[in-house]
């Protein structure tokens, strides 16, 4: 394909279904217009009626070509291209980005920032504008991050960004990305999902660089508070989840976790602290929480991984978690990593609170500072094991994923990892809850997952179990993810992966690893589009 | 860029296969292996080969003469001492010693073409290269440790029980600074590898496909049946005769000059070489690959199961998961048993070697030549010796 200025999109259907006629770009009927975009336009409907009734022809159910009718009215009556541009924008509401092309102005690329994600690249006789960074990082690593009410006039040699509301010329900082491009590029990997999995030793010495002034910041934040949260959705919900146990053990502290989208059930006042997990910083439903929750007073942190992101942007504390660019759409490093950050974060309120000693303390230390050097050997010895159970049960379309204590939310985070990209079904759920309800479906074609502790977690082994032997009993399959030498575990399996021994501060994040392999190589050997599975998103930027 | 392919090497663990033919000319799903690396090569640009060769060298040389019948241009180097790998490689030093150039193991078989994965890793990154894959078991081969950019960071050859780590998949890009090392280290290959990765590096390129490497004579099963799956389409020459009722499922395959009586049942993945007779009412079940010039007689059944050609299966037999070599012949009613009666895991025994396969389901592995008379039953996992005779089963 040859040319001097062009836009693209890999769209996200929010209105319309996903067919040919509902990609973008979008064209306006008279085919001088043209548009990608981001996110909603809310009163689209009321907008294509008018235009409807006044003869217009649309070839898409979108939003999006709304807008590009709309420019071409208001073109009709102004002849200034930027004119049409802000007198369109004037008409429609909602949150999105969009970029436009016109005929009447080939050399430039109109684009707008209103509640979704949109940075410029500035490159050497050639510019960018992408929703993400990893759109243009290949390319240049100097971005500019655009506000909320703001638009450009983007050329290959210039850019110009004004307020909306005022028009008056706005002076950006040139943010410096200093992600390794070579990092983003797959190399001898198939995938960026293993690309990413084995990057995660890497993701772990990152996190363990994050200052400790940061860390414990956000653990000062936690004691300082009259209540506070702790929210996420998808993964990082159930990393929240994780974090949960984490707080409750090492710093004798509940904090009640909730999916960022179902955060209106609490309401949050001055005094109050909520702390957000995201990995793009731009996930809808985390940010209008966090605005929701900033409007009422409370005091907002976030652990994210993309630089420049509005979450980073917009909450008192952030802690940036360094983990590099995730390509796969479902995460895995950066999931670990903030597992592992707030591991980090509950030691250090532990300490504080003095719920630990300084010298269980060092010693904990010591455990997460080995961590990726374990994490690089079960990554290579375990590999060949995980594939050969995912190889022999790939084809089982219904499981359970088990877990008791704080491997029940890691039996959930892994079940979601499950679903993604293998599109079975698995459920997680504590392994208590069998006997209350779920053993009734237990036969020799269900496959139940179990996440078994060191058998030194005595309790928590001991229900695990129970539970186990509850399912063999049933004639159910029963496959664990656990520690060598758990010879009484090992004899109710059909199959198990034996991790080596390890601290049982670090195992529910080993177990994490070895569910995300299992998941990859049932994908793999299910022929699924592993990187980007059907229907999802890497940044959910709508609502 | 050049590829030289050791095809030179004899294993005795093949047996009763290897005696009398090199593993690269082991005929699988109706094509030589070596046919089979020849011909990805040449889809991946790779025209100039060089192939290492000494047992059966005959065999590879009539076969291939120049390489003009695939299109590519083969030179023969003769490794007099098998003395391994490094050796191999080492006297290739004067035709490779100018530019990178491919190196790959002639014993190993894929699905689907590698080269043009390894060749494509390659070109990206500009350094030396090595094929990893993660097999069932990686107790054989050079286990690696992997970092987080796919290099590879270490190398052992013999792993722990407790570990199933990537292994080499027997197909490298090389530069030619290899034949120095390799004079460094008394050509011991592996040490060749482990001071590379240690200095230059060498990058690793996942291959997630099918690959086997051709072990033990269960493996030419493994192996027919990978690539056998790998069929898409159903193949009939236009000269083969179906004659009456035959009838046909999924990716049959039927080569020249072939006859199948009526009433046969053929279902695909299934293969008949050229100039073969299936007589009536026969059942060829998936993964049967019939050698050329062979007959099977009325009512037999096969079922996964390797001939390599020139084979006489007599009336009402069955033959299933059993390899039988060339020039094999058998009476009427020959049965292969494929399993226990409680389906106990299965031990081949050969040479005076007990060997566990780890398979509950295997039958007879028949070397070249052998004639078993009418009404043979053979249990599982038998091994029989190329050459032997067996005089029908007469009760009276």
């Amino acid at each position: 394909m040859q040319g001097s200025i062009g836009i693209a999109h890999t769209r996200w259907a929010t209105h319309g279904g996903v067919t040919q006629e509902n990609a973008h770009p979008h064209l306006s009927q008279n085919k001088q217009f043209v548009i990608v975009h981001n996110g909603i336009i809310s009163n689209y409907q009321v907008l294509r009626e008018r235009m409807l009734s006044q003869g217009v022809v649309f070839e898409s159910l979108t939003d999006t070509e709304v807008f590009a009718n709309l420019l071409q009215e208001s073109y009709s009556n102004s002849k200034d291209i930027e004119q049409a541009f802000l007198a369109a924008l004037e008409q429609i509401e909602g949150s999105f980005s969009i970029v436009m092309l016109s005929t009447h102005d080939p050399e430039h690329l109109y684009c707008v920032k209103k509640e979704s994600p949109l940075l410029l690249g500035l490159g050497e006789g050639c510019n960018y504008v992408g929703s993400d960074l990893n759109a243009f990082l290949e390319y240049t690593r100097k971005a500019v991050v655009l506000d909320d009410g703001e638009y450009v006039v983007l050329g290959r040699n210039d850019y110009k960004i004004r307020k909306l509301k005022t028009r008056e010329h706005v002076k950006k900082n040139i943010l410096h990305i200093d992600w390794d491009v070579e990092t983003s590029k797959k190399g001898g990997y198939s995938h960026y999902m293993l690309k990413e999995i084995f990057d995660e030793p890497q993701t772990i010495r990152q996190a363990l660089k994050i200052p400790h002034e940061q860390i414990s910041g956000l653990a000062l934040m936690f004691t300082e508070a009259k209540r506070a949260y702790l929210m996420g959705v998808g993964t990082t919900f159930y990393v929240a989840n994780i974090s949960q146990y984490f707080i409750s053990t090492l710093a004798n502290r509940y904090y009640p976790v909730l999916s960022s989208d179902e955060f209106s059930v609490v309401s949050v006042e001055s005094g109050d602290m909520v702390l957000a997990l995201s990995q793009s910083g731009e996930t809808y439903d985390t940010k209008s929480s966090l605005e929701y929750a900033k409007l009422h007073g409370a005091k907002t942190a976030a652990v994210v991984n993309v630089m420049g992101s509005a979450i980073s942007m917009m909450v008192d504390m952030v802690i940036m978690q360094g983990s590099g660019p995730e390509i796969c759409v479902v995460s895995t490093k950066a999931a670990l990593a903030q597992t592992f950050i707030m591991l980090r974060v509950a030691l250090e309120l532990g300490r504080m609170r003095e719920h630990i000693s300084q010298d269980v303390y060092q010693k904990h230390q010591r455990e997460l500072e080995i961590f990726p050097q374990m994490v690089e050997q079960i990554l290579n010895e375990q590999s060949g094991f995980v594939r050969n159970i995912a190889r022999t049960t790939s084809h089982v379309e219904h499981w359970l994923f088990l877990g008791c204590g704080v491997y029940y939310p890691v039996a959930m985070e892994s079940a979601l990892k499950m679903k993604e990209i293998t599109y079975q079904h698995a459920e997680g759920m504590p392994a208590g809850f069998l006997k209350h309800g779920t053993l009734s479906m237990v036969e020799p074609a269900l496959h139940s997952l179990f996440f078994v502790p060191l058998p030194e977690q005595k309790d928590l082994h001991d229900r695990t179990l129970i539970a186990m032997e509850q399912v063999k009993a049933r004639g159910g399959t029963v496959i664990g993810i656990m520690f060598q030498g758990d010879d009484r575990a090992h004899s109710v399996t059909n199959q198990a992966v034996l991790l080596p021994k390890m601290s049982a501060l670090c195992a529910p994040m080993a177990q994490m690893i070895m569910a995300q392999m299992f998941a990859y190589y049932a994908a793999l050997d299910l022929g699924r589009n592993i990187d980007k599975p059907r229907n999802l998103a890497k940044s959910v930027t709508v609502g | 860029m050049k590829a030289v392919i050791l095809a030179a090497n004899r294993s005795n663990r093949l047996s009763p296969f290897i005696e009398t033919r090199c593993k690269p000319m082991i005929r699988i799903a109706g094509q030589y292996i070596l046919e089979n690396t020849i011909c990805f090569l040449k889809e991946a640009g790779i025209n100039d080969i060089v192939l290492v060769v000494n047992h059966q060298q005959d065999l590879v040389r009539r076969y291939f003469g120049s390489g003009k019948i695939l299109g590519v241009n083969l030179e023969y180097v003769v490794q007099d001492e098998l003395n391994g790998i490094g050796q191999a490689l080492s006297i290739c030093r004067s035709t490779l010693e100018k530019k990178p150039f491919l190196l790959v193991y002639g014993d190993v078989m894929t699905d689907y073409n590698p080269f043009l994965s390894i060749l494509q890793t390659y070109s990206e990154i500009d350094k030396e290269v090595a094929l990893i894959a993660l097999p069932e078991s990686s107790k054989e081969f050079g286990n690696v440790y992997l970092d987080h950019e796919m290099k590879i960071s270490r190398l052992v050859e013999n792993p722990k029980a407790n570990q199933a780590n990537y292994v080499f998949a027997g197909m490298f890009v090389l530069f030619p600074e290899i034949f120095s090392l390799l004079e460094e280290y008394q050509n011991d290959i592996s040490q060749c590898y482990v001071k590379m990765i240690e200095t230059s590096g060498l990058q690793a390129c996942l291959w997630e496909k099918g690959w086997i490497d051709m072990i033990h004579p269960w493996h030419i099963l493994e192996a027919n049946r990978m690539l056998m799956s790998s069929w898409e389409t159903a193949e009939i020459d236009s000269t083969a005769r179906l004659l009456g009722q035959v009838h046909l499922e999924g990716a049959v395959r039927i080569g020249p000059n072939v006859t199948v009586e009526s009433g046969t049942i053929l279902k695909g993945p299934c293969y008949i070489g050229s100039n073969s007779y299936v007589g009536n009412n026969s059942l060829i079940r998936n993964y049967s690959a019939i050698g050329p010039d062979s007959i099977v007689g009325y009512g037999s059944e096969l079922k996964n199961c390797v001939l390599f050609g020139n084979n006489d299966v007599g009336r009402l037999s069955f033959v299933g998961d059993s390899v039988l070599g060339e020039n094999v012949k058998s009476g009427s009613g020959l049965t292969t048993v494929n399993h226990t009666v409680d389906y106990s895991l299965i031990t081949c025994k050969s040479n005076s070697d007990s060997i566990e396969t780890g398979l509950t389901k295997l039958g007879a592995f028949i070397g070249d030549n052998v004639s078993i008379g009418a009404r043979h039953t053979l249990g599982p996992g038998t091994i029989v010796e190329s050459g032997k005779i067996f005089p029908d089963n007469i009760t009276l």
